[in-house]
């Protein structure tokens, strides 16, 4: 109730705009050197303050650096002595070490945390005891055995003329042959490792402890997406491992530019993620809102990109995505060389592409792969869908209760005769029409497979016969409803089109309440509530509101492949063209050929 | 406090264009019969030069004042009480321009289509628009029309189109109308058809510069003179001299008109979406103007807090007139004849000050330059 009265108030009162900065994509690189400018200059100041610190402090005090020493011992010491306290840095001694792991992971009662002891020959006369640790089932147990165990238990036993004399470097350097190996002195980064399929090791008389990277966790393979089919082009889709959809995204861009900078997310989940940009493309400005945006977020679990784009996006309430959701690695590669940031998270078949556009929504994967009149035809019937599917059931409200003069006479008579029996208004036919095709959509997803076909059966009985044999509703109306429910499925972003269904029934409103001058109202204000969201800082209708170059490109329509010389003005690129002009040279051959064969016809009369 | 808001030439060409040109779906076409005749396009072409020569002589005396409103101006020509004198007055003039055009646009779609509906329930629809914009603010508003008005364009045009088999050469004969003197100097004073470009000048802060202040106006001027020359010479070529004096709306009887077979007949509704689109842009820029006016007029911080009093006030304006026919007269009489002095000759007036003001300034700070 409290809500809805701040709503009320939010609503009808006015309250002071918050005095915060919104991130807008900027434009010129002067805003940008400037504010480089500033950034040396803290720097610099910082760094001044530093120095001019340091320097009185030798001045007066020359033993300051024996004290810094003495008091981070002081502070190892005071970690060792309380047990109770997490501590930061490794242990010399194995047992220490090893009691603190075994509370860390609650070993005995965590039943999958395997905790091996062995002895390491380090040198003839010389064994230390060590322990590795791993969580079971998210490891690869024939690595462990061969790379990490075997050589330190049974090599190191084998005379190597040259021995190290610190125990972890002829750990590292002599008896270690993994190649993912990592050195830490923290116990927070092995316990991290560890958590995400990484075996620790703990030598004793060693501060340092190795982690090596053994994933080998049960996943799905690479199969074809499920939500973006295409016919013509590839057929892959990312799966639920991180390191898996990287690299197919690397696979189709072989770009040393593109770089994929590690993030993690959520306070116990801890969730890897990856964003993925190419350096010599994307605004710098971008990839830092991005990496700002994930950075700041404050939780304790982002299990899928679902959850995490709803904490990146711009405005929570907008009906409309402002992130691109995709399974397709090939529409990530081709996002990233636009100058677009990608996100990929451990765990979700999605990777999120970002910032979006309106328009960005209505493409689909394939239309890059078609041949462009092709595409242009695609594009034009899915706005048609898009309007079908948001407008229909509402015009055909206001049609038959304010406009019936523009119902051609023969369609009237039809119409009038079908709902001649019908008792309800027709407000209330496709009211009770729409719930049923929306109820029998959502327990289609989440009937099980088997029975799939039976609801399919009763839908279509419902839907169909029976309504209308009960007279109920109008067999016309089973066509609207059967139309607008296509036009929603030919939406090809799933987002979109969950948005455009709910916003139908606001439609069906309007329709109802004032005919056509409602559905403008509603077009009005939708459009103002468009016009006035950003993603990313980029505008949500750019190109067109407001206007950049290359609209006609490939937003709205297609421009033929070779025509498409920029990449869009909106993004604020650092390289604006992704070809030449002339991107099809052998055009120019051809003509250059005809020209010299021409002239040497022409010296050859000559001659003659 | 109010960020900085900078926008392209395209939305406020877009925005001078619907605001000019709106006027066709309602009166525009009428107006010019009732005092041309059958001249009406030859009105319609010599108020458009004389928009012309207007806004060539205010973009000149605009040059040293690049990025300033009328309000600004009057500032600098007169201090404070040049500021408020000028913001009152052109906040009346917003003022008259939402509601009348509230009023009309309602009166219209009631007509149209909601015939039983009480003409405050059609007003709502419109007063709603309004606040929402006025909550979002100028630029989703100017970017709106950005998208919008290349669509209304189109449907207007496709009316237009869609009755030229219905044009008689010889409804536009004879070709001088109601005389020379009727078209070239009683005429004059529907230079106010152009009143709305007075908008321009207050978008100018919002336009960055002189070269963009200019290239909008012209460009606008253009395309606004082809819709309302198209309109007018449409209007009269398809409904004859007496049919076309009585028409309340012009366009709407003329797209009735169009037959093309069994199926595409009486498809006049469809057009209500261009109307009321359109109605929404004008209303919605003129409350947002409005409000902004008065906002400067008297140094306020924000604008938002204005709007919910402000619709109150335009919609009793709105409601004053006792019927339709009363509103257009008023409009047709005094408003269309008059409004030309406050957008045009206050415009310049002001300008004219402020230049003389600033060269007297110069003139005092540098008294050896003269």
């Amino acid at each position: 109730m409290r809500d809805i009265k701040k709503m009320l108030k939010e609503l009808f009162l006015f309250n002071e705009p918050k005095k915060d900065d919104k991130f807008i994509l900027k434009e010129t690189e002067e805003e940008k050197n400037q504010i480089k400018k500033e950034e040396i200059e803290i720097k610099q100041e910082q760094q001044k303050k530093k120095r001019d610190r340091s320097v009185i402090k030798k001045l007066f005090d020359p033993n300051e650096e024996k004290y810094a020493s003495s008091e981070s011992k002081e502070q190892k010491t005071k970690q060792e002595d309380d047990h109770s306290q997490p501590k930061e840095y490794i242990s010399k001694h194995l047992h220490e070490n090893l009691d603190y792991m075994k509370k860390v992971f609650y070993v005995p009662e965590n039943g999958d945390i395997v905790i091996r002891e062995f002895a390491v020959t380090l040198k003839k006369d010389k064994v230390a005891e060590a322990f590795i640790i791993l969580i079971d089932g998210m490891i690869d147990r024939t690595i462990i055995n061969t790379n990490i165990l075997q050589p330190l238990m049974l090599l190191s036993n084998i005379e190597i003329e040259q021995r190290e004399d610190e125990v972890g470097e002829q750990v590292k350097k002599r008896l270690l042959p993994h190649n993912q190996l990592k050195v830490t002195t923290k116990f927070d980064e092995v316990i991290e490792e560890v958590n995400f399929g990484g075996v620790g090791l703990f030598v004793d008389g060693s501060e340092i402890a190795f982690v090596c990277d053994v994933k080998g966790w049960e996943h799905r393979g690479i199969e074809r997406p499920n939500t973006e089919i295409i016919i013509r082009g590839p057929q892959e889709g990312f799966n639920e491992v991180l390191r898996c959809n990287t690299a197919l995204v690397r696979k189709i861009l072989k770009d040393e530019d593109l770089v994929a900078e590690n993030a993690s997310l959520g306070r116990r989940s801890k969730t890897p993620c990856s964003i993925l940009y190419i350096k010599d493309i994307a605004n710098d400005d971008l990839v830092k809102e991005v990496k700002r945006r994930i950075k700041s977020i404050k939780t304790d679990y982002v299990i899928d990109s679902g959850m995490l784009e709803q904490y990146l996006e711009d405005h929570t309430f907008l009906p409309a995505p402002q992130i691109i959701a995709t399974e397709r690695p090939d529409r990530v590669a081709a996002a990233l060389t636009e100058g677009k940031v990608a996100v990929i998270m451990h765990g979700s078949p999605f990777a999120l592409i970002m910032p979006a556009t309106n328009y960005d929504l209505m493409h689909s994967a394939e239309d890059a792969f078609l041949r462009f009149p092709y595409t242009n035809f695609l594009r034009t019937i899915r706005i048609v869908a898009i309007f079908m599917s948001l407008l229909l059931p509402g015009l055909y409200v206001a049609i038959t209760n304010y406009h019936h003069e523009m119902i051609p006479t023969d369609l009237l008579l039809a119409i009038e005769a079908a709902r001649e029996k019908v008792p309800f208004p027709s407000v209330v036919e496709i009211l009770i029409m729409e719930f049923s095709f929306e109820l029998i959509r959502e327990a289609g997803i989440r009937i099980p497979g088997p029975i799939g076909p039976t609801l399919g059966i009763i839908g279509a009985l419902i839907l169909g016969q029976a309504a209308v044999a009960a007279n109920i509703v109008s067999p016309i109306l089973i066509i609207i409803v059967a139309v607008t429910g296509i036009g929603s499925f030919a939406i090809p972003n799933y987002s979109l089109a969950i948005a455009f269904r709910i916003l139908r029934f606001v439609y069906i409103f309007l329709g109802a309440i004032s005919g056509f001058l409602g559905i403008t109202t509603g077009l009005f204000i939708q459009g103002l509530w468009l016009t006035s969201a950003k993603s990313f800082g980029v505008p949500f209708l750019a190109p067109f509101a407001p206007r950049t170059k290359g609209g006609f490109a490939d937003e709205l329509t297609r421009a033929p492949i070779w025509k498409q010389e920029t990449r869009p003005d909106y993004l604020n690129t650092k390289d604006l063209k992704k070809q030449p002009k002339i991107s099809r040279e052998w055009t120019q051959a051809e003509e250059k050929t005809k020209k010299q064969n021409e002239e040497n016809k022409n010296a050859d009369n000559s001659k003659e | 406090m109010n960020k900085k808001i900078v926008f392209g030439n395209w939305e406020a060409i877009t925005v001078i264009i619907n605001m000019i040109c709106t006027k066709i779906f309602i009166s525009f076409p009428r107006f010019m019969v009732e005092d041309a005749g059958t001249a009406s396009w030859l009105l319609t072409i010599y108020i458009s030069i004389l928009a012309f020569i207007g806004f060539y002589i205010i973009s000149g005396l605009y040059k040293g004042f690049e990025g300033k409103d009328p309000i600004e101006l009057a500032e600098l020509a007169a201090g404070n009480t040049g500021r408020v004198a000028a913001g009152i007055v052109l906040t009346l003039l917003m003022l008259y321009f939402t509601a009348y055009h509230l009023r009309l646009y309602a009166e219209n779609l009631k007509i149209i289509s909601l015939s039983i509906s009480p003409i405050s329930y059609v007003m709502l629809f419109f007063v709603t628009g309004m606040l929402v914009s006025a909550k979002t603010g100028l630029e989703s508003l100017v970017r709106l029309h950005s998208i919008y008005v290349p669509v209304i364009a189109t449907g207007y045009l496709i009316i237009l189109l869609a009755v030229l088999p219905l044009f008689r050469f010889e409804n536009i004969l004879p070709v001088l109308g109601t005389g020379p003197y009727e078209i070239f100097i009683k005429g004059f004073s529907r230079l106010s058809i152009f009143a709305e470009l007075i908008l321009l000048f207050l978008m100018a802060p919002y336009l960055r510069s002189n070269r963009n202040l200019k290239i909008s106006g012209y460009t606008a001027l253009g395309f606004s003179c082809f819709f309302l020359l198209t309109g007018a010479i449409t209007y009269i070529g398809v409904m004859t001299y007496p049919v076309a004096l009585e028409r309340i709306l012009p366009i709407y009887p003329m797209s009735r008109l169009i037959d093309y077979g069994r199926f595409f007949q009486r498809i006049e509704s469809v057009f209500v979406f261009i109307w009321a689109g359109a109605g929404l842009l004008y209303i919605s820029v003129a409350f947002y103007f409005c409000l902004e006016v008065f906002r400067k007029t008297f140094r306020l911080e924000y604008s938002r807090p204005l709007a919910l009093p402000f619709a109150a006030i335009v919609s009793t304006i709105a409601l004053l007139s006792p019927s339709l026919m009363a509103s257009i007269q008023i409009d047709s009489q005094y408003f269309r004849r008059w409004s030309w002095i406050l957008s045009f000759g206050l415009t310049i007036i002001i300008l004219m000050a402020a230049r003389i003001k600033k060269s007297r300034k110069a003139t005092e700070k540098n008294p050896t330059r003269c």
